[in-house]
């Protein structure tokens, strides 16, 4: 009885991923064949198919015996890290300020403002960046010494380059990431609000014990999926910013790469290095999903 | 909410507006540093001498970027990308995302399922398996190329499932017992209550079609290229350790940016008015207690 | 059309796996069988289909105004009118993209084996591949028997080993399209009226050279009462921006040179390296350059420029298009391009790699291999031959740049140098208006009020009147340009990061010019160098 009821109940549900499983087998995962190109010597000429060199691990000892490795693979990951969780901070705390805003206009106009950024690309942003943040003539700078700082070579001293790349990535992405936050604060039953505010809770307890809890869900979710980026410190934004001065603190594990293939595409390697960023955030995200199920018996998805 | 506001919300709310309009003007400053450049004579552009207001005023570089067939049918082609792209992900993150939220018991293999779509998030083929798999399908230089292998979007459905999940299930069993199968109950409950998330999923599809540019060059021919691949290729980093002296040369003569600024200005400005428009979906709230009831 | 498309796509997942195998309808496997050449192509009936690869801009604005004045396109134009009557060979285009994607989308076509009759490869390694994996012709026998004598000339004009980074395991396996490889010059920039404003003479010696960055910084010479000039324009990319600077003392950084004995050496770790490094840290130290080089670009370089806060940069000669507007905002600015100066006043030697603008090489299914040198021998006879018609195939009134419209091109390397010769000449006798050929179309731009075109090509005080007093008799060419070796494959790139990284650092004064450097050498031959030395000057 159960289970007849089950199937009738059933079958339209499998039938709704049906498309969506025929196109990811044919566009993710026939394509995925091309990981065996990670152990392999890859000759372009004699195709994806053809008769390559297996060489075993031989591309990852290579990665790793390349010079100042690990201090690259430090950088990335300090990079990335402080991006992830600022990236999620200021997002968040952008959308309960916007969220505290009574007036309707006021609202809108300052969220699609903090949304343009977004859209400018980094090689048009280097030029603006550079100029305003020079130590000599930049608009930063000049402000600083206002208030007696500085001058700071953000751009050019290894112990800034970090935290800049950081800054402005979060400047450059935070009104866009919002939009995620708002759409959760605005899921909230405003019921909810109502009942707070009959129990007399004033606005930064509502805040505190209606809102955020109603964004537990989606903060947690993206945090976890986040830690896929644990290599990712931005190739786009650190190539049109970082100079031989600041490689020290600034030469990323994409930027290493994009060199080394500039003299012969490097088929293999890159997809040895792709294949253990892909890795390692599988295991991360693995391990913070079951932990998530132990603990709290929530599965993310 | 309250009709008395005390001393310290009113001081909260003066410090909030402050907070919030410092920060748009940091964030139009670039904005409109590059709108200066894209009114601004060339040897002022190429001086530097342009700040934050356009230096020997001219409509040269629009008028030049008007002009350009190519500019429009790369405009053309990004409007059809769009389209497509961006039905065509909503449609099959939302058809996802429902049977994906229910529990282990409505859907067996639910878990099996959701790893193997979570699979492909991380793990992929690289460029060359992905570029001889469009060719074979005979896909090259269409526009299928361009969104049918990203039409999962599997961020968007761990992020709908998620929101799905707080339908509560009152709901649902209600429908059920109006006769309704999942299909109507799909459509006619979840997505409404949960137009918030579906607005966001929307705005980043649109968004990511508009932006990407990487796959037009890889899979079309350059005059069927999109939007941002054809400004891609005029803005692109020198780099002379590895460029010949006839590819610098090449480059120096394209390098003017009052036109590059002007092009970006009119690429930008459609997609930036996307957002306003699928923002009444954020302002108010939803109340789901009356539904409830 | 578009849905069947989508449905054709669903029902091949199926097949994929099996068909991704085998499935090289235009690819190598095709033709396989019939490989042989035949001697005569003219035997053959009926027009020849090739199939090109080509760069180009279809978004130039010469080729929209070509269009619209004579409905010429990148795929039907003069050229492949020309080679259709002389050849009967019709030109149709595999792969044609924007000259920056090209490299891309040639290696994309190469591993799914779908690539075209003719084309041209850039990257020595890719041709490495296709020479070894046996896709393309040995091409050495089919230039030697077809090539016109003045094809040739042109070809081999500069040096014979042109063809090294083409020749594997003895055999040459491409053509290469000639360029004038004076486009590899660095020209010291200077503005004239800063000199004479500050009763300064032009540079000859290397001290003049401080002399004058030290003036040029400290005195002024914009008048506006501020210390914000700078004496010498320098960028990140230190070795490319400021080479000029470097040759001056002999030192050739980023080049193979050959030492006494005839071996290749790599200029950058050679010692001559450490004079001009110092002087360059002199002048950081006493702030003569611009204090945040380290972050900027040459387009910001330029910005300096430009705004007239610039007084001095070395650089290639086409940086005129970018310093003819510092007169837009200085109307007194006046930039000219002097001969190199040099230590002690002695002759500078020009270090060249000998331009090409890629290689040409030809599919092994492609049963008339001949037909890409008959096609250059039409090409180098209709723009340079006897009876040629230069005019009508460099330009279409003020449109020009249709020498590089057709599917191959070569040009002779002294064309450049040449314009500016005859331009000479003829302003000299007052014989403007007999002008031919490139100087023709040069002159008439210079006419035409383009600044830039004068500030590199006119007589006197330019790049191109320094070309004439030194090309070909002080150019050092390059003794290595062969494809990558395997050491450089691995290491090359981290050689050169600790390169930039050091010479960046002695300029800036943390590292000492000569204990510094001396370490700096020493690494880089730990890293690898003194292996790739080796390689480089093993037999090949």
């Amino acid at each position: 009885m159960f289970k007849r009821y089950g199937n009738r109940r059933e079958l339209p549900l499998h039938l709704m991923l049906l498309p969506g499983l025929v196109l990811l087998l044919v566009f993710a995962y026939i394509p995925m064949m091309g990981i065996m190109i990670a152990f392999q010597q890859f000759n372009p000429v004699k195709g994806l198919f053809g008769d390559q060199r297996w060489l075993g691990l031989d591309n990852f000892h290579t990665i790793f015996a390349m010079p100042n490795i690990w201090r690259v693979i430090g950088n990335t990951i300090l990079i990335a890290v402080m991006k992830i969780v600022l990236g999620m901070v200021v997002p968040i705390v952008f959308a309960l300020l916007l969220n505290e805003v009574k007036r309707v206009m006021f609202k809108r106009v300052t969220q699609t403002i903090i949304y343009f950024p977004y859209f400018l690309s980094w090689i048009i942003l280097s030029g603006i960046m550079i100029d305003i943040l020079s130590p000599s003539s930049g608009l930063v700078n000049v402000m600083l010494s206002w208030v007696g700082l500085g001058p700071v070579y953000f751009l050019g001293e290894n112990s800034w380059f970090p935290f800049t790349m950081v800054a402005s990535d979060v400047w450059k992405n935070f009104g866009f990431n919002s939009v995620i936050y708002l759409a959760a604060i605005t899921s909230i039953d405003t019921t909810l609000y109502e009942a707070a505010a009959v129990d007399g809770a004033n606005r930064w307890k509502q805040t505190w014990h209606v809102t955020l809890p109603g964004m537990r869900m989606i903060i947690v979710l993206l945090m976890v999926l986040s830690l896929g980026n644990i290599f990712d410190a931005g190739f786009d934004q650190i190539f049109n910013l970082y100079s031989p001065q600041v490689y020290q603190s600034g030469d990323i594990i994409d930027t290493m790469i994009y060199r080394l293939g500039l003299l012969q595409s490097q088929y293999s390697i890159s997809a040895g290095v792709g294949l253990m960023k892909s890795g390692v955030s599988f295991v991360l995200i693995t391990v913070s999903y079951y932990l998530a199920y132990k603990l709290f018996k929530y599965r993310f998805f | 909410m309250h009709a008395k506001a005390t001393v310290g919300t009113r001081i909260f709310n003066v410090f909030n507006l402050i907070v919030l309009a410092l920060t748009c003007i940091v964030c139009l400053i670039p904005f409109i540093h590059i709108l200066s450049l894209s009114f601004s004579d060339k040897a002022a552009v190429m001086g530097g001498l342009v700040k934050l207001w356009p230096v020997n005023f001219t409509l040269d570089p629009y008028r030049y970027v008007l002009q350009r067939d190519a500019f429009w049918h790369a405009f053309g082609m990004t409007l059809e990308r769009v389209a497509i792209g961006a039905t065509l992900n909503v449609l099959l993150v939302i058809m996802l995302a429902y049977p994906l939220s229910k529990t282990g018991d409505k859907l067996r293999m639910r878990t099996m399922y959701v790893w193997i779509f979570f699979f492909t998030m991380l793990f992929n083929g690289g460029l060359i398996p992905n570029y001889i798999l469009i060719k074979e399908l005979h896909m090259l230089d269409s526009v299928w190329s361009l969104v049918l292998p990203g039409a999962v979007g599997v961020f968007n459905i761990v992020l709908l499932l998620n929101f799905f999940r707080e339908v509560p299930s009152e709901l649902e069993d209600a429908a059920f017992i109006d006769g309704a199968g999942h299909w109507r109950t799909l459509w006619q409950i979840y997505v409404p209550v949960s137009l918030p998330a579906i607005a966001t999923i929307t705005l980043f599809s649109i968004v990511g079609h508009w932006n990407a540019w990487f796959d037009g060059m890889i899979y079309m021919k350059v005059s069927h290229y999109p939007l941002q691949t054809y400004l891609q290729s005029m803005v692109i980093k020198f780099d002379f350790n590895t460029m010949s002296p006839e590819e610098a040369k090449r480059l120096a003569k394209l390098n003017d940016r009052s036109i590059k600024s002007a092009q970006m200005i009119v690429a930008v400005i459609p997609v930036l008015m996307v957002y306003p428009y699928l923002q009444k979906y954020f302002v108010s709230g939803i109340r789901l207690g009356s539904v409830k009831g | 059309m578009r849905k069947k498309h989508a449905a054709a796509a669903l029902l091949a997942a199926t097949l994929i796996l099996g068909t991704a195998a085998c499935g090289n309808d235009n690819g190598n496997t095709a033709n396989t069988a019939n490989t042989n050449v035949s001697d005569d192509p003219s035997a053959t009936e009926g027009p020849i289909d090739i199939q090109f690869g080509s760069g180009a801009d279809p978004n130039a604005e010469f080729m929209a105004k070509l269009t619209k004045k004579t409905g010429e396109t990148w795929e039907d134009n003069r050229w492949t009118r020309l080679y259709k009557e002389k050849l009967n060979v019709v030109t149709h285009y595999k792969l044609m993209s924007q000259f920056a994607d090209y490299n891309t989308k040639l290696k994309l076509a190469i591993t799914s084996g779908d690539l075209p009759d003719v084309f041209p490869v850039n990257d020595k390694t890719d041709l490495k591949q296709l020479a070894e994996g046996g896709a393309i012709y040995e091409m050495g026998p089919i230039y030697e028997k077809y090539a016109s004598p003045l094809l040739k000339s042109i070809i081999e004009a500069e040096t014979k080993s042109i063809f090294d980074p083409v020749t594997f395991g003895g055999k040459i396996y491409a053509i290469p399209q000639k360029m004038p490889s004076t486009n590899g010059y660095s020209h010291l920039w200077i503005r004239e009226d800063w000199l004479k404003k500050l009763n300064l003479e032009r540079p000859k010696t290397m001290d003049d050279l401080y002399n004058i960055a030290t003036a040029f910084a400290k005195q002024d010479p914009d008048g506006n009462g501020k210390a914000d000039t700078i004496g010498l324009g320098i960028n990140k990319d230190i070795l490319y921006s400021s080479r000029g600077l470097f040759w001056g003392y002999g030192a050739y950084p980023d080049f193979w040179t050959k030492d006494a004995a005839g071996k290749a050496e790599y200029g950058t770790v050679l010692p001559e390296m450490k004079q001009p490094l110092e002087m360059l840290a002199r002048m950081y130290k006493e702030g003569l350059l611009d204090k945040e080089f380290g972050t900027k670009d040459e387009t910001k370089e330029m910005e300096s420029a430009v705004s007239g806060k610039l007084g001095m940069f070395y650089g290639p000669h086409w940086l005129a298009y970018s310093v003819e507007k510092t007169s837009d905002i200085d109307k007194n600015a006046k930039w000219v391009a002097v001969p190199l100066p040099s230590e002690g006043g002695n002759a500078v030697h020009i270090p060249l790699e000998n331009a090409t603008d890629g290689y040409l090489v030809v599919n092994k299914s492609f049963k008339h291999p001949e037909l890409l040198v008959e096609m250059l021998n039409v090409y180098v006879d209709t723009m340079f031959g006897e009876t040629n018609q230069f005019d009508k195939f460099w330009s279409d009134g003020d449109i020009d740049s249709l020498w590089n419209i057709g599917p191959v091109h070569t040009l002779m390397p002294s064309l450049d140098l040449e314009g500016h010769q005859d331009i000479k000449k003829a302003l000299a006798n007052n014989t403007t208006d007999q002008l031919q050929g490139v100087a023709k179309g040069f002159y008439k731009s210079m006419q035409d009020g383009v600044v830039g075109m004068s500030m590199m090509f006119g007589p006197t005080d330019t790049p191109f009147a320094y070309v004439d007093q030194t090309y070909p008799d002080s150019i050092l060419w390059s003794a290595f340009s062969g494809a990558p070796t395997p050491t450089m494959v691995s290491s090359w790139s981290s050689m050169v990061e600790m390169e930039a990284t050091t010479m960046t650092a002695i300029i800036q004064g943390k590292e000492d010019a000569d204990s510094g450097f001396d370490k700096f050498v020493d690494n880089w031959n730990k890293l690898g160098g003194k292996q790739v030395v080796e390689e480089v000057n093993a037999p090949q």
